[in-house]
């Protein structure tokens, strides 16, 4: 139906999206824990340190970059982008770009603050910038799901759960992003708690994942009486991507090494289920963008 | 107000494809683009079986997915109700191709002439550079504002086809598919008597003609597998980028470790 960069696009635009609305939150869990007594303060403060905002928000540019760069690369007149923000329509993916811009620019704005760490920078300025990450991150990850379900002659695209889905799907990639940041580039004793955290934020977004996974399929089939596509979906000629890619590699296995991870706190079983979400994630997307379509 | 259709005698078309080599003529169309195809259609099995050759366009929605997806507005409802593009505008992201759901649009790709001449010969007229936009019958706009027929209208030796002001009770189309019984699919320019025969013209069009991005594209993909300099070129540059400075900061990390030990605070 769409490239592969296309795919490619509404993947890292999403995990990046979802990575910035995480790190915001995080932040500003942190300042109303501002209020509680001074130890859990302490805690956050040791914890959500300035290297692992610094990379998260890097990541996350970098990420968002590289899903802009695949759209520009699939569009045959990438020169003329601009066109997209000088001649504006209603259209699903006008808003996008202008989303995903924004979600870039708050990324970037965040990511140099942690980075070079600009002390100057009012706290009240920040706040806002974060608010403005988060609208923006939700509004691209809802967005890389809408964009499908536009199109809505295509039964498997025209579900309300799709856009659920995807940003569920994009949360539980951006987990795999940050446990990364955590786990290969800022490695710290600190860090602990966090990536126990992470751990139970990432199964949480696994079953809920899971749930409107089985939740869009059965709309599918009794709502839009598409029990043919859907079986095609599931056992047709992406079988393969769907099952071990996406459900084995996606959910089942991350939550099994999360599940791992809380009893016996080895983070090699983190390490293990990082690649094994973002194959998950991509195989997600290569199966609903490659949906048969009648 | 005008309203420009066309209806189609879908039951005396000869299949002759006169009027597909008439359009990509008049409308100086690149090698493997064609705005308007006749396929045989067949249904059923023998003796309840039939056929028939369906000429097929752009359907020139009231309401067109291609133009409420498009986010340049290089797609818009021009006078008469005629569903055009901008080339200049468009910036080829094709999601107008995959939202189509007629299969009506087209994207060419490689700046060639039929029998590989570098010029288009002077029987090959109309815009010239639509390379990597989108494109799609017009309803030959030029010919109409001059008065005259689309020029698959004109060119068909059956005489099967019959373009007019849809909204105008008296007019030559509108006295055809009373007629005729012509059917359009709702909310669309372009009817078809289709005689006694029994079949959904919107599933039938959708199932035999649509035509999502990735099909209307496989040049594209050839000419990125073989090598498009820009292409491999960021791609290549991305990705030296990012391996770089991953090492780099996975190599400053393994220094700091060492140093970064429980009881240590920064």
């Amino acid at each position: 139906m769409f490239d592969n960069l296309i795919i490619g696009y509404l993947f890292l635009g999403g995990a990046g999206a979802g990575m910035i609305l995480i790190l915001s939150l995080l932040d500003f869990v942190a300042n109303f824990s501002w209020k509680c007594p001074s130890q859990r303060r302490n805690a956050w403060k040791s914890e959500l340190y300035r290297a692992f905002f610094a990379r998260g928000y890097v990541f996350a540019v970098l990420l968002i970059s590289f899903g802009a760069l695949c759209l520009l690369i699939d569009t045959g007149h990438p020169e003329r982008f601009f066109y997209v923000l000088l001649y504006p329509t209603m259209s699903v993916l006008t808003f996008g770009s202008y989303v995903l811009v924004g979600a870039l620019v708050c990324a970037a704005v965040l990511g140099a603050i942690s980075w070079l760490n600009l002390v100057w920078v009012p706290r009240r300025v920040i706040k806002v910038v974060e608010i403005a990450s988060v609208v923006f991150g939700l509004a691209t990850m809802l967005y890389t799901g809408v964009f499908l379900m536009e199109i809505d002659f295509i039964p498997l695209w025209n579900n309300a759960f799709l856009p659920m889905l995807f940003v569920l799907s994009a949360l539980s990639v951006a987990v795999g992003c940050l446990l990364c940041c955590l786990v290969f580039f800022v490695n710290d004793y600190r860090c602990d708690s966090l990536l126990r955290m992470m751990s139970r934020l990432d199964m949480i977004f696994i079953v809920a994942e899971g749930v409107c996974l089985v939740a869009y399929l059965i709309f599918a089939c009794v709502m839009l009486n598409a029990t043919d596509l859907v079986f095609e979906l599931v056992f047709g000629v992406n079988a393969l991507v769907f099952w071990v890619g996406f459900v084995v590699c996606g959910l089942v296995l991350p939550f099994i090494l999360g599940v791992a991870y809380t009893k016996m706190n080895d983070i090699r079983l983190l390490e293990a289920a990082i690649p094994l979400v973002l194959i998950g994630g991509f195989a997600l997307r290569y199966c609903v963008v490659n949906v048969p379509c009648m | 107000m005008v309203r420009y259709g066309m209806a189609i005698d879908a039951q005396h078309c000869l299949g002759c494809q006169t009027c597909v080599v008439a359009c990509q003529l008049h409308n100086g169309l690149r090698p493997n683009i064609a705005w308007m195809t006749v396929e045989a259609i067949e249904w059923g099995r023998w003796p309840d079986a039939d056929r028939l050759y369906f000429p097929h366009l752009c359907l020139h929605c009231d309401a067109p997915y291609c133009v409420k997806v498009c986010p340049t507005g290089a797609s818009y409802i021009s006078d008469g109700g005629i569903v055009a593009i901008d080339y200049e505008k468009c910036i080829g992201c094709g999601v107008c191709i995959s939202a189509c759901p007629y299969g009506a649009r087209r994207i060419n790709t490689q700046d060639t002439w039929f029998f590989d001449a570098r010029v288009p010969a002077p029987y090959e007229t109309g815009e010239k550079n639509r390379i990597n936009v989108a494109e799609k019958c017009t309803f030959c706009a030029g010919r109409v504002q001059k008065g005259l027929n689309p020029i698959c209208v004109d060119s068909c030796p059956a005489d099967i086809r019959i373009f007019g002001d849809l909204d105008n009770p008296g007019s030559k189309i509108n006295s055809f598919i009373e007629e005729s019984a012509a059917v359009c699919v709702p909310g669309t320019a372009v009817y078809y008597a289709q005689g006694n025969r029994d079949f959904n013209l919107a599933s039938t069009i959708t199932s035999s003609y649509y035509a999502p991005l990735t099909s209307v594209r496989d040049d594209a993909a050839m000419r990125v597998s073989e090598g498009n300099p820009v292409v491999v070129g960021v791609s290549g540059i991305g990705v030296a980028a990012v391996a770089v400075s991953l090492a780099c900061v996975a190599k400053r990390r393994m220094g700091k470790q060492r140093a970064n030990e429980p009881g240590t605070d920064k």
